[in-house]
């Protein structure tokens, strides 16, 4: 350690170090006898070796090559601007990719300290649950040790207006959040667990700055003001910080205190009832692990598994993850995440190859010049590293420009996702020392195989140029073609029939449960409300469902003799699959006064029963006895982009009735009957504020981002395309004017234009051969890994193959042959002539 | 090893070095007598020795060298692994 100081010593005043030991050498020789001088040795030459003991040459001479790099490089501004440019798009998707994942993964949320911020979920060795009911929650806020504070949140979207029509979705949290998490008010105050936490507090609502400004516009006397929410007066206490996120930062319109949840959804059980649910959020006290968090609650649960022994489950426990992030890096995004990065890196391959051919050729023409190096002494390593030290300079020159493009492309894409506001990519260490590797990357994939090839004795041969021209060949292919994938798998989602008829549908859901109705009285409700509505005009059937279709709710289940078989279920009435234009392909459809019977959709009977009859089978479930009346065709009414999917009807029992929606078939559009399918829900019961959902809007909503994922992808793939055809004109440019001179005596001698052509681009059959196998390859791999990501997916979609490699195969040919042309045009004579 | 031994016994300027190297081995080890700076530099590096610059008997102002702690520490482990290895040698040498 104390040696390297002394290096960085002698490097800092090496002018005065250097000046020291010449005087002090120059004395020794005055010492020594006239004649004997001879016996000191090379003065020079020992200096330079008492400078070599400092271990500072490697620093004079990548200075030098420095220099000498930039110089080259100044003096052939296109290659440079062209190169840079090259570089600016490889490494700039790449930097835009970190950047993305840098500002959506690996950033803290901005509240206070994220890093003790937890979520508590929970789980025993075989299940699961995000949510946590309210009581429980209450006792951990009473005794948990290991806490500093527990926040609760729930949601649930309140209608505002005197109608009750526009949507707010609001959260319900306990009234710590804010202060918790370090949050003030734009205007007026934020929630106070003084003054907004007891039961006999006035009702009160705190805006989100978005919601505020898209609602209210610039006025800001709104906080003390009172709104109707669900027809209840509340008053406007404040509106949060226009920079304040919470844990969810996107679409949250107003936080309402959770002691308010039983004014607001009149008659809702959500702070009594044990089977309620809510997100549990804690602050671990400082030193406190979240593994010592776990162990300090365990007991706690088992204490309230004593008093509630059916609530709970054997062996269950709070599970601590943390909550400080907008997402965390799960098994879920780490095959998106691989995808991307394989992706992205493609570009750069491609982009490296085609530099990597430029700067090959670019080093044959000094092959002159590394020669005289060569034998005045330079050793070959030397001779590489001054080659390579030119490609570093040109990739840190195209990493500066690429971190320009990047920034600009991250900030579109944020900009696009509608991202919030504190998401704004910026550069922190870790973007830069991405940026730095980068360059690096990328000199040794288009600096190392040309410098090395360049500083070989003897012939230069082509086979770097083979190599880096199969590489770009493979890596476009690979993107065009999963890009087609993609593009055509969103295409198929977007055009295919989902199985079920979404254009003219439209659900009510009064959310019955939530207003704590006995299953008696909802099914009163419902039954009422569906005779009500089915007598609108307009409307042409009406059906009641557990689930609605396209909705955020989703009820599966497996057998244990078909593991890997996850079944959608639905309870239906009997009107359900008409209504929603799903067909029964054999048997029956449900009837009323059906019990211990299913309907399977045909993917199901597919998956179960193979190629024998599912009509009359006993359904797998385990504990319950239940036959096979009807096999319906598949309908993707929850999971649309799974075209696996798999689904079970079953009779709607009474027992279900408070969670059921009302689903609605209009004649025509269905937005002209919604307003009035509306009224007569709300009429029918004063507490109820029902939410009418088109199914078109939750399709188009659906099926958005995976537009977008397509429209990226294909971009890359675009991008790749271009390089690519850049990176093969170039090539073949430069191997018609090496061979000019040929060509021009074959030409003399009579040689047809056709054979002169193969002349030119046989030699790249071969690797381009091999670059297309590899592509194929490569995609078909890749394509398996983004099925698991994307459902819709056929991985070996012939067409998406065919597409891919048609299109590549046009471009490639096009910027080959414009070049080859010009060996047509060779003037035999002036080609003889030209050395 | 030598150069520390030389030092051993007070701080000495460069030409000072080499003419001691060269007395006491009576002429026997003759090198390149500017082939002692690089070493010097190598050493100054490692912190074996220190430099001072003062003036020489003949008035010139030269650099002495001065062996430090360290270098001493080296001396000695230098010393007895050259011992050892002679040990070693004349064994050899008287039984074979």
């Amino acid at each position: 350690m104390r040696e390297l100081w002394r290096r960085l010593y002698f490097l800092a005043h090496r002018r005065r170090m250097e000046r020291e030991l010449a005087e002090e050498m120059a004395a020794h020789r005055e010492m020594m006898a006239a004649d004997d001088r001879a016996a000191f040795g090379n003065t020079l030459r020992l200096r330079e070796e008492a400078r070599d003991a400092w271990g500072w040459t490697w620093l004079d001479q990548f200075g030098q090559d420095l220099a000498y790099g930039a110089r080259m490089l100044r003096k052939s501004p296109l290659f440079t601007l062209s190169a840079v440019a090259v570089l600016a798009v490889g490494i700039g998707v790449n930097v835009g990719a970190f950047q993305l994942l840098d500002t959506l993964l690996l950033r803290p949320l901005p509240v206070r300290d994220p890093q003790t911020l937890y979520n508590f979920s929970r789980r025993n060795y075989n299940s699961h649950d995000t949510g946590v009911p309210y009581p429980e929650l209450k006792f951990m806020t009473e005794n948990a040790t290991v806490l500093s504070a527990v926040m609760g949140i729930t949601e649930r979207d309140l209608f505002f207006g005197d109608s009750a029509t526009e949507r707010v979705r609001t959260q319900y949290v306990t009234a710590n959040y804010f202060s918790e998490l370090g949050a003030g008010a734009a205007w007026g105050r934020v929630l106070d667990p003084m003054r907004d936490e007891t039961a006999e507090a006035e009702p009160v609502v705190v805006l989100s700055y978005g919601f505020w400004q898209r609602r209210f516009g610039p006025d800001s006397s709104i906080a003390g003001k009172m709104i109707r929410l669900n027809k209840k007066p509340v008053r406007v206490v404040g509106v949060a910080s226009f920079d304040f996120t919470g844990f969810e930062p996107v679409g949250v319109d107003a936080w309402a205190p959770l002691v308010q949840e039983p004014y607001l959804v009149e008659g809702s059980k959500l702070m009594t009832a044990w089977d309620t649910s809510l997100h549990m959020f804690g602050r671990l006290k400082p030193s406190i692990t979240p593994r010592a968090a776990e162990d300090g609650l365990r007991p706690l649960v088992a204490r309230l598994k004593e008093q509630q022994p059916k609530v709970f489950w054997d062996g269950e426990f709070l599970e601590a993850q943390p909550a400080g992030y907008l997402a965390s890096m799960d098994r879920d995004v780490l095959p998106v995440f691989g995808l991307a990065a394989t992706l992205v890196l493609l570009v750069l391959v491609v982009a490296c190859a085609n530099l990597g051919n430029l700067q090959l050729a670019k080093a044959l023409a000094r092959n002159h010049e590394i020669r005289i190096r060569a034998s005045v002494g330079a050793g070959r390593g030397r001779l590489v590293r001054q080659l390579l030290t030119e490609s570093l300079l040109l990739a840190l020159l195209g990493s500066a420009v690429g971190l320009f493009l990047a920034f600009i492309a991250a900030k579109g894409v944020l900009t696009i996702l509608n991202a919030p506001q504190f998401l704004n990519p910026s550069l922190d260490y870790r973007v830069v020392l991405f940026v730095l590797g980068m360059a690096v990357l990328a000199t040794l994939l288009f600096g190392l195989a040309p410098a090395l090839q360049a500083t070989r004795r003897g012939k230069p041969g082509t086979r770097a140029r083979m190599v880096l021209v199969g590489g770009q060949v493979a890596a476009s292919c690979i993107l065009l073609i999963v890009s087609s994938l993609l593009v055509r798998g969103i295409h198929r989602i977007l055009t295919a029939h989902p199985g079920f008829e979404y254009k003219q549908a439209l659900t009510v859901d009064p959310e019955l449960y939530g207003h704590g109705f006995q299953p008696a009285e909802a099914e009163q409700y419902m039954n009422e409300l569906a005779a009500r509505v089915r007598q609108l005009r307009g409307v042409e059937s009406v059906a009641l469902a557990t689930i609605p279709p396209l909705g955020h709710r989703i009820s599966s289940e497996g057998f244990d003799k078909y593991p890997g078989v996850e079944v959608f279920r639905n309870d239906v009435d009997s009107g359900f699959l008409r209504t929603m234009e799903i067909p029964i392909v054999r048997g029956r459809g449900l009837q009323p006064g059906d019990r211990d019977v299913v309907v399977v959709s045909e993917s199901l009977a597919r998956k179960i029963w193979r190629g024998e009859d599912a009509i009359g089978k006993r359904y797998p479930r385990e504990n319950t006895v239940e036959t096979v009346v009807g096999v319906a065709g598949n309908a993707r009414l929850v999971a649309l982009s799974n075209n696996e999917a798999t689904e079970v009807y079953r009779p709607l029992a009474t027992r279900l009735m408070p969670n059921t929606v009302l689903v609605v078939k209009a004649t025509g559009a269905p937005s002209e009957v919604a307003g009035e399918v509306r009224d007569v829900a709300a009429s029918m019961d004063r507490k109820v504020t029902p939410a009418v959902t088109l199914l078109r809007t939750s399709f188009e909503e659906q099926v958005k981002n995976s537009q977008r994922g397509a429209f990226v992808v294909s971009l890359l793939g675009a991008l790749a395309l271009l390089l690519a055809a850049t990176g093969i004109y170039g090539v073949v440019a430069f191997a018609v004017t090496q061979r000019t001179r040929e060509i021009g005596v074959r030409m003399a001698l009579g040689a047809q234009p056709g054979h002169v052509l193969g002349l030119v681009l046989r030699q790249f059959s071969r690797p381009a051969a091999a670059g297309l196998v590899v592509g194929v390859a490569g995609a078909a791999g890749l394509s398996l890994v983004l099925r698991r990501v994307l459902y819709g997916l056929s991985h070996l979609d012939p067409f998406s193959y065919a597409a891919g490699l048609v299109l590549f195969g046009a471009v490639a040919a096009l910027a080959a042959l414009l070049p080859a042309r010009r060996a047509l045009r060779v003037d035999p004579a002036m080609a003889l002539r030209y050395e | 090893m030598l150069l520390l031994r030389v030092l051993q016994n007070g701080s000495l300027h460069g030409y000072a070095i080499a003419q001691r190297i060269r007395h006491l081995s009576s002429d026997v080890l003759q090198v390149e007598e500017g082939s002692l700076y690089p070493a010097l530099q190598k050493m100054l590096l490692k912190g074996w020795v220190t430099g001072e610059w003062g003036t020489s008997e003949t008035g010139r102002r030269v650099r002495f060298y001065q062996i430090t702690a360290e270098g001493r520490k080296r001396l000695e482990s230098e010393l007895s692994e050259y011992e050892a290895a002679t040990e070693a040698i004349q064994a050899v040498l008287r039984m074979a």
